[in-house]
C-alpha cells in the first residue's frame, strides 16, 4: 500500500515565557492509502497536537519540528504551505456546527475552498457538493445547500462537515474526537461513512479518540499515545490479544462492557500521567508501570518505528525464547488486574 | 450557633499579591501616575499660590525664570495652576468613584442576588440610563444647579454608578450558579453574611478594574464641563477651565493649552494602564489557579 | 440518511423562528418607547432640580419685571405636579413649551438643528470605522509582535487625550496652516471635515479596542481552523470571514456604548460653532432657556433610540441567525 502521509521526528513545543516546553516527543507515523489509522490516548497525551502538526494547523504559541510528507511531497514541519494543506488534507472536527461559519450558506461554505484553490470551477464544485451530500444520505441536497448552519440538525451538520472535508479529494482526512457527536448511532454512522468513502477514494484516514473500543471497531491499525509519545503501534485485530506495552494492556483492562458481570470496583490505572514539565528521564510510563526495572528508569525507549508492529518498552522488546513476553502477569492482589 | 466556614472560591484579590515587578502595564501606569502626582506636588509646594496674578508677567513662555511652564494672560503660573487643577480633578474623581462604587455595588448585589421583578425593573432602568449620553445630562443639569464642587460630584455620581451596577449584577449572576453560595445558606449563613462575606470579595476585583477606568472618565467629564464653563470655576482651579481660557490665544501662547491637556492625558492614560494591568493580573490568577 | 424527522424539525423550527423574530422586534420597539418616556420625565426633573425653573430662567440677563412676565407667560407659577401633568400632556403632542428667547416652539428650535448633528455623527462614525478596521485587522494578524504592542500603546495614548483638547489643537494646526479648511460654522461641504475629524479621532481607539476583542473571539472559534485547513491564508480569513463574524458583536457593543462615546459631540459643536443640537443646548444653557433644554434632552434620547434601532437592523442584515429569531 502506498503511503499518503508520513511524519519523521515530528515534535511539538509550546511557548512558555521565554522558553519552549516539549509537548510531543519525536514521533514517526505512516498513513497508507485506504486505511484508517487510530490514535488513542488520554486527554493531554498529545494526539490532537500531533495530528495538527502533521497538517500544519498548530495553534499560535506552538511550534513543530521534523519532517512531514503529504501526498509524496516532503516539507519541513515548521512551514507546511497552506495551499498544499488545502489540496491534500482535510480535518473533521468534534462539533460540526461550530466548524461552520454562521454567516454563510452551506453551499457556499462547501464550494469556497476548492474554488479558491482553483481545483475546480464554481459549477463543478456545486455539482460535486451535491453528489457528496447525496452519497452521504442527504437526499434533499439542493435545499440543504441553500440553508444556513443554524438551520441544520446535528446529523445533517455532521454529514455536511464530512462532505466539506471530502470536497478537494484529499489524500489524508483527520477526524478529531468524533465522540462528542450528539447521538451514539449518529457517531457510528458518521465513522462508517468516513471509512467507506475514504477507502473508495484511496485516502488515508486518521481517527483521533480516547475511546479504544470505537477505534478498534473502525481502524485497521492503532497507535497508542501516552504523555506525548507513541507507546505502541499494532493492527487493530491484533491489539486486544497481543498488546505488548503495559499501558496498552492496562487500558484494555479498564474497559467496562455492558455484558460483563458487575465487579466490586471499576478498574483504574493508579496514578496519573506526568505533566510535560515533569517528564522523567527514562521511560515516561515507568512511574506507574508494575513491571518497571532499572533500565526503564534510566534509559528512554526508542520511538516506535512507523508502520511496524512495535512497542516503546524495554521489556516488550526483549527477545524472549518463548515469543512475546507475557506482561499480563502481575503482582497478586492488585486491584484492576484481569480476571482471566 | 455560628455557621461553619464554607470553602471559598479562588479569592481573586490582587492586593494579596501585588507583584509590582511582574506586570509591565501595571508598572507603567503606576509610574506615570506617581510621576505626574510628584510634579503636581512639587508645583503646589515649591511655587507660590496658583491664583497669583501679575499682569506684568503675562504670557511668558516656558523656561522663563521662575515660571517653568510659562504664564497665562493674567500672569498666573501655568505649572502652579496645572498642579492645583490636578489635585482638584483627583479630588472630584476619587469622590465620585467612591460614591458611585458604593451605590452601584449595593444596587447590583441586590438586583443580582434577589432577582425577580425588582431585578428586571432596575436593570431596565440602568440600561435605559446607560444609553443616554452622560455629558448631555451633565450639561443640562449643571446649567440649572448652583455651581459648586459638591453639586458637580453628586451630578457625575448620578451617572457613574450605572456601570458598577451592571457589572456587579453580572458577576453575582455567575457566582450564583456555583454551589458554594447554596452551601453557605444551607449551613446556616444569613443572607447578609452571604452577601458581605462571599459575594463582596468575589466582585471586589472586577470593581477595582472598573474603578480605575471610571476614574479616568470622571477626570475627562469634569474637565469637559469646566471647559464649557459649567463646572469648576475660579477661585477653584480646573484643567478644563485653563484650557478654555487659553483657547483664544492658542497660536501665540500654546503652553497654556498644551500643558494642562498633557497633564490630563497622562492621568487618564495612567488610569487606563492601571485598569488594564489589573485586569490582566486577574486573568493570570485565573489561569494559574486553573480557571 | 436524512430522515423525515430531520425535515420535520426543520419545518417546525422555521415556524417558531418567524414568531420569535417578530417578538424580538416588538420588544425592541417597546424598549424604545420606554426610553423616550423616561427621557421626557428626566428632562422635567433636570430643569426642576433646583426649584422652580422660573427662578433660573434667563440667568442674570433678565430684570425682575421681565422675569415675572415670563413666569406668568410660561406658567411657571403653578404647583409642581400641575406643571408636570401639563408638561407630559404637551409632550404627547410635541409641545415642549416655548423658547423665551425667540418665542418659537422649543421643539422646532431643536429639530431644526437635529439634521446637522445627525450628519456630523454619521460622518464621524463612518470615518472612525473605516480607520479602525485596518488597524484592528492588522493588530490581530500580528498580535504579540513588537509593532502590535507599540501600536496598542499609541492607541491608548490617543484614547487618553481629552476630545476637546484634540479639537482645539486640530483647529490650530490645520485651519491656520490650511486656510481653505473652514473652522467655524457650516458654510460649505468642506466645513464638515474638521469637526468630523475632531469627533472621530477619540472614537478610533475605542473602536479598535472593541473590534479587536471581537475579532480575537472569532479567531479562536473552530470554523477558523476548518478554514485554515481548506487552504485559506490567515490574512484572508481575518479580513473576510472573521471580520464579518466580528461585526455582529461589534455593532451590538457599539450601540450600547455609543452614548458614552459620543458625549463629546456637544463640545466639538461648540468649538467649531457647528449649528447642531450641541450648539443649541449650549446656547440654551448659557441663557437658561428651560424649554429648549427640555426639548433637547428628549430629542437626543429619541435620536439614540433610533441609533440603537439602526444597529439592530444592521445586525439583522449581517447575521442570518437573528432573522430566524435566534439571539446569538
Amino acid at each position: 500500500m502506498s503511503v499518503v502521509a508520513s511524519a519523521r521526528n515530528l515534535s511539538v513545543d509550546a511557548a512558555r515565557g521565554r522558553t519552549w516546553m516539549r509537548l510531543v516527543d519525536p514521533v514517526d507515523l505512516d498513513v497508507h492509502a485506504g486505511e484508517v489509522l487510530g490514535i488513542v490516548g488520554e486527554s493531554g497525551a498529545g494526539k490532537t497536537l500531533t495530528t495538527r502538526a502533521l497538517v500544519g494547523l498548530l495553534p499560535r504559541g506552538t511550534r513543530a519540528a521534523g519532517e512531514v510528507t503529504l501526498a509524496g511531497r516532503t516539507f519541513d514541519a515548521r512551514a507546511i504551505p497552506r495551499q498544499e494543506l488545502g489540496r491534500t488534507a482535510s480535518v473533521v472536527l468534534q462539533n460540526p456546527l461550530t466548524g461552520l461559519s454562521p454567516l454563510d450558506r452551506v453551499g457556499r461554505q462547501l464550494t469556497e475552498g476548492v474554488v479558491h484553490l482553483r481545483l475546480m470551477s464554481q459549477a463543478a464544485a456545486a455539482r460535486r457538493a451535491t453528489e457528496l451530500l447525496e452519497r452521504l444520505g442527504l437526499a434533499d441536497s439542493a435545499r440543504i445547500l441553500r440553508l444556513y448552519p443554524h438551520q441544520l440538525s446535528g446529523g445533517m451538520a455532521q454529514r455536511v462537515a464530512i462532505a466539506s472535508a471530502l470536497m478537494p479529494g484529499p489524500r489524508l482526512v483527520v477526524v478529531d474526537e468524533p465522540t462528542t457527536a450528539l447521538d451514539a448511532n449518529v457517531r457510528i454512522e458518521v465513522l462508517r461513512l468516513i471509512s467507506e468513502l475514504g477507502r473508495e477514494a484511496g485516502s488515508g484516514v486518521i481517527l483521533v479518540s480516547h475511546d479504544l473500543a470505537l477505534v478498534s471497531r473502525f481502524c485497521q491499525r492503532v497507535a497508542i499515545m501516552y504523555a506525548g509519545r507513541i507507546v505502541e503501534q499494532a493492527a487493530a485485530s491484533d491489539l486486544r490479544a497481543t498488546a505488548r506495552h503495559p499501558y496498552t494492556r492496562a487500558l484494555l483492562n479498564c474497559e467496562v462492557s455492558i455484558q460483563a458481570r458487575s465487579r466490586a470496583s471499576v478498574p483504574v490505572i493508579p496514578g496519573a500521567p506526568p505533566a510535560p514539565l515533569d517528564w522523567p528521564a527514562g521511560c515516561v510510563y515507568a512511574p506507574r508501570c508494575p513491571h518497571a526495572w532499572d533500565d526503564c528508569v534510566a534509559r528512554r525507549p526508542a520511538p516506535v518505528a512507523p508502520g511496524a508492529r512495535d512497542a516503546a518498552c524495554h521489556l516488550a522488546r526483549l527477545p524472549c525464547r518463548s515469543g512475546a513476553p507475557d506482561v499480563t502477569a502481575g503482582p497478586a492482589g492488585r486491584e484492576g488486574m484481569p480476571d482471566a | 450557633m455560628t455557621a461553619p466556614p464554607v470553602p471559598r472560591p479562588h479569592a481573586l484579590r490582587p492586593w494579596a499579591r501585588l507583584p509590582l515587578n511582574a506586570h509591565p502595564t501595571l508598572r507603567l501606569g503606576l509610574l506615570i501616575l506617581l510621576g505626574t502626582l510628584g510634579v503636581a506636588a512639587w508645583g503646589t509646594v515649591a511655587l507660590p499660590g496658583a491664583g497669583q496674578q501679575d499682569l506684568a508677567q503675562s504670557f511668558l513662555p516656558p523656561l522663563s525664570p521662575g515660571h517653568l511652564l510659562g504664564t497665562d494672560q493674567l500672569g498666573q503660573d501655568v505649572l502652579a495652576w496645572t498642579s492645583a487643577g490636578i489635585w482638584v480633578g483627583l479630588e472630584v474623581s476619587l469622590a465620585v468613584v467612591s460614591i458611585s462604587a458604593v451605590t452601584g455595588i449595593s444596587v447590583g448585589l441586590c438586583a443580582g442576588y434577589f432577582g425577580g421583578v425588582v431585578d428586571a425593573l432596575v436593570m431596565r432602568l440602568v440600561d435605559v440610563c446607560l444609553s443616554i449620553p452622560p455629558l448631555l445630562v451633565f450639561v443640562a443639569a449643571a446649567a440649572l444647579l448652583r455651581p459648586s464642587m459638591l453639586t458637580l460630584i453628586l451630578l457625575i455620581s448620578v451617572v457613574a454608578w450605572l456601570p458598577y451596577a451592571r457589572l456587579v449584577r453580572s458577576v453575582v449572576l455567575v457566582e450564583r450558579e456555583r454551589g458554594y453560595l447554596l452551601a453557605a445558606r444551607l449551613s446556616g449563613a444569613t443572607r447578609r453574611r452571604v452577601l458581605a462575606g462571599h459575594l463582596l470579595p468575589a466582585v471586589s476585583t472586577p470593581v477595582l478594574v472598573l474603578s480605575s477606568l471610571q476614574a479616568g472618565y470622571v477626570l475627562l467629564w469634569e474637565a469637559g464641563l469646566s471647559f464649557l464653563g459649567l463646572g469648576i470655576r475660579p477661585p477653584q482651579h480646573s484643567l478644563g477651565y485653563l484650557i478654555a481660557e487659553g483657547r483664544e490665544t492658542l497660536s501665540t501662547a500654546w503652553w497654556v493649552v498644551v500643558f494642562p491637556g498633557a497633564a490630563l492625558a497622562l492621568l487618564v492614560l495612567a488610569a487606563h494602564l492601571i485598569g488594564d494591568g489589573l485586569r490582566d493580573l486577574v486573568q493570570q490568577d485565573v489561569e494559574i489557579l486553573g480557571g | 440518511m436524512s430522515t423525515s424527522a430531520d425535515v420535520d424539525r426543520l419545518e417546525t423550527g422555521q415556524h417558531r423562528a418567524g414568531a420569535g423574530y417578530a417578538r424580538y422586534v416588538g420588544w425592541r420597539l417597546a424598549q424604545g418607547v420606554v426610553v423616550v418616556f423616561g427621557a421626557v420625565v428626566l428632562s422635567f426633573l433636570i430643569t426642576n432640580l433646583s426649584g422652580n425653573p422660573g427662578q433660573v430662567i434667563g440667568g442674570s440677563f433678565l430684570s425682575p419685571q421681565q422675569r415675572q412676565q415670563i413666569i406668568d407667560q410660561l406658567g411657571y407659577n403653578r404647583p409642581v405636579l400641575q406643571r408636570l401633568a401639563s408638561y407630559l400632556a404637551g409632550a404627547a403632542h410635541g409641545d415642549f413649551g416655548t423658547s423665551y428667547q425667540t418665542g418659537e416652539p422649543a421643539l422646532r428650535v431643536v429639530l431644526t438643528a437635529f439634521p446637522n448633528t445627525a450628519l456630523l455623527i454619521a460622518c464621524a462614525i463612518t470615518l472612525a470605522v473605516v480607520a479602525a478596521v485596518p488597524v484592528a485587522v492588522l493588530s490581530v494578524l500580528h498580535r504579540g509582535s513588537a509593532g502590535d504592542r507599540a501600536s496598542r500603546v499609541v492607541m491608548m495614548l490617543a484614547g487618553a487625550l481629552p476630545d476637546f483638547w484634540i479639537a482645539i489643537v486640530l483647529v490650530r494646526l490645520l485651519s491656520v496652516n490650511l486656510p481653505w479648511l473652514p473652522a467655524i460654522g457650516f458654510t460649505s461641504p468642506q466645513s464638515l471635515i474638521l469637526p468630523t475629524v475632531a469627533l472621530a479621532l477619540p472614537l478610533i481607539p475605542a473602536f479598535v479596542r472593541l473590534l479587536r476583542g471581537a475579532l480575537l473571539d472569532v479567531v479562536g472559534q473552530e470554523f477558523v481552523t476548518v478554514l485554515r485547513s481548506k487552504g485559506f491564508r490567515d490574512r484572508f480569513i481575518v479580513a473576510h470571514h472573521a471580520l464579518r463574524n466580528a461585526l455582529v458583536p461589534f455593532v451590538t457593543l457599539l450601540a450600547m456604548q455609543i452614548g458614552w462615546l459620543l458625549g463629546g459631540t456637544i463640545i466639538v459643536e461648540v468649538i467649531f460653532a457647528w449649528p447642531g443640537i450641541g450648539s443649541v443646548i449650549n446656547n440654551a444653557v448659557q441663557a437658561r432657556d428651560v424649554a429648549v433644554i427640555q426639548a433637547a434632552v428628549v430629542v437626543v434620547a429619541c435620536g439614540y433610540v433610533l441609533l440603537n434601532l439602526a444597529a439592530d437592523v444592521a445586525v439583522t442584515l449581517i447575521d442570518p441567525r437573528v432573522r430566524s429569531g435566534i439571539r446569538p
